[in-house]
């Protein structure tokens, strides 16, 4: 739970862009190999496969089917994209780590990615047609010109509020638990305890909301799939 | 000044925040009342509405953040 950009980093820049690998981008890359060994293993043994067949059975359940065209392929999808999400917002809890979700740059990355992808799976179902979901119908003409800034304006409003709706819970469950151990260690030996217990609940709490995080995400990503494949108008 | 800022964001947010729980959290304990058989679904409507709300509170917990870093030394 350190401060980022500090600490640990290898300095690395293309072009004058710079692309240090820093521990946000080694927990990511761990955290990827992590999944894609998991999954691996999975096919090979029974025990892991019970674990498999919960997570495969609850993400079909809950994000998949709420496309209903070509549920198979967007399944597949979100289930990367839930996993990816879930297992970063964990690796903050771990003593010395931090959770790249926790960073303004992945969430942003990971929601310009949601958003590529329902927009031109969208304009791949729908055609060139696919702009016309922007016009509300049943409306005079006229009002039209307020209309669709305004449908524009909340169409890249959704990437936007997915990041940083990730990001801040994120970020404020750290800065909690940090608020938490600064108590604990600026308070006397005798109630040390007290702080100690709250960095306890907290750190569950946060374990809990890893979860919903993970899963208010891929639920949104989903959602915002299926308005654009499906056309809500 | 910053820091009244920062304050007022966080807890004017967490005001109307705690209120928009409370009915959540009420109507839902209303409605598993009446109808017992939907406790599994609602319970998760409930959460997913929940993690909505609460993210209203965290914008304006990094807005106070951004305000107290802004401050004049």
């Amino acid at each position: 739970m350190q401060e980022h950009g500090a600490g640990f980093s290898i300095p690395f820049s293309v072009a004058g862009l710079d692309l240090s690998i820093t521990l946000p981008v080694m927990i990511m890359w761990g955290v990827s190999s992590f999944i894609f060994l998991f999954l691996l293993i999975a096919n090979h043994s029974h025990s892991v496969k019970r674990v498999q067949f919960f997570i495969f059975d609850f993400i079909s359940d809950a994000f998949a089917k709420s496309i209903h065209t070509k549920t198979k392929i967007w399944y597949s999808f979100l289930l990367t994209l839930f996993l990816f999400v879930f297992f970063n917002n964990l690796c903050g809890l771990f003593p010395g780590g931090e959770s790249p979700t926790g960073n303004i740059n992945v969430t942003a990355a990971l929601a310009v990615a949601v958003f590529l992808i329902s927009q031109i799976s969208g304009f791949f179902v729908h055609g060139p047609t696919h702009v016309t979901h922007l016009i509300p119908s049943g409306i005079p003409k006229v009002m039209l010109v307020f209309f669709i800034p305004l449908e524009l304006i909340s169409l890249l409003a959704k990437p936007f509020s997915l990041a940083v709706r990730l990001f801040a819970n994120m970020m404020a469950g750290h800065k909690v638990l940090l608020i938490f151990m600064g108590l604990g260690m600026a308070s006397p030996a005798l109630i040390k305890l007290l702080p100690f217990g709250g960095v306890v609940l907290i750190s569950l709490f946060e374990m809990f909301v890893s979860f919903i995080q993970a899963f208010i995400f891929t639920y949104l990503a989903s959602f915002y799939i299926s308005d654009a494949v499906n056309g809500a108008h | 000044m910053n820091s009244l800022a920062a304050g007022l964001a966080i807890g004017l947010a967490a005001l109307g925040v705690s209120f928009s729980l409370a009915i959540v959290y009420f109507k839902t304990l209303d409605s598993i009342s009446r109808q017992p058989d939907l406790l599994g679904s609602l319970r998760v409507l409930m959460f997913i509405g929940f993690a909505f709300i609460e993210a209203i509170a965290l914008y304006a917990l990094v807005i106070s953040f951004m305000l107290i870093q802004s401050a004049p030394k």
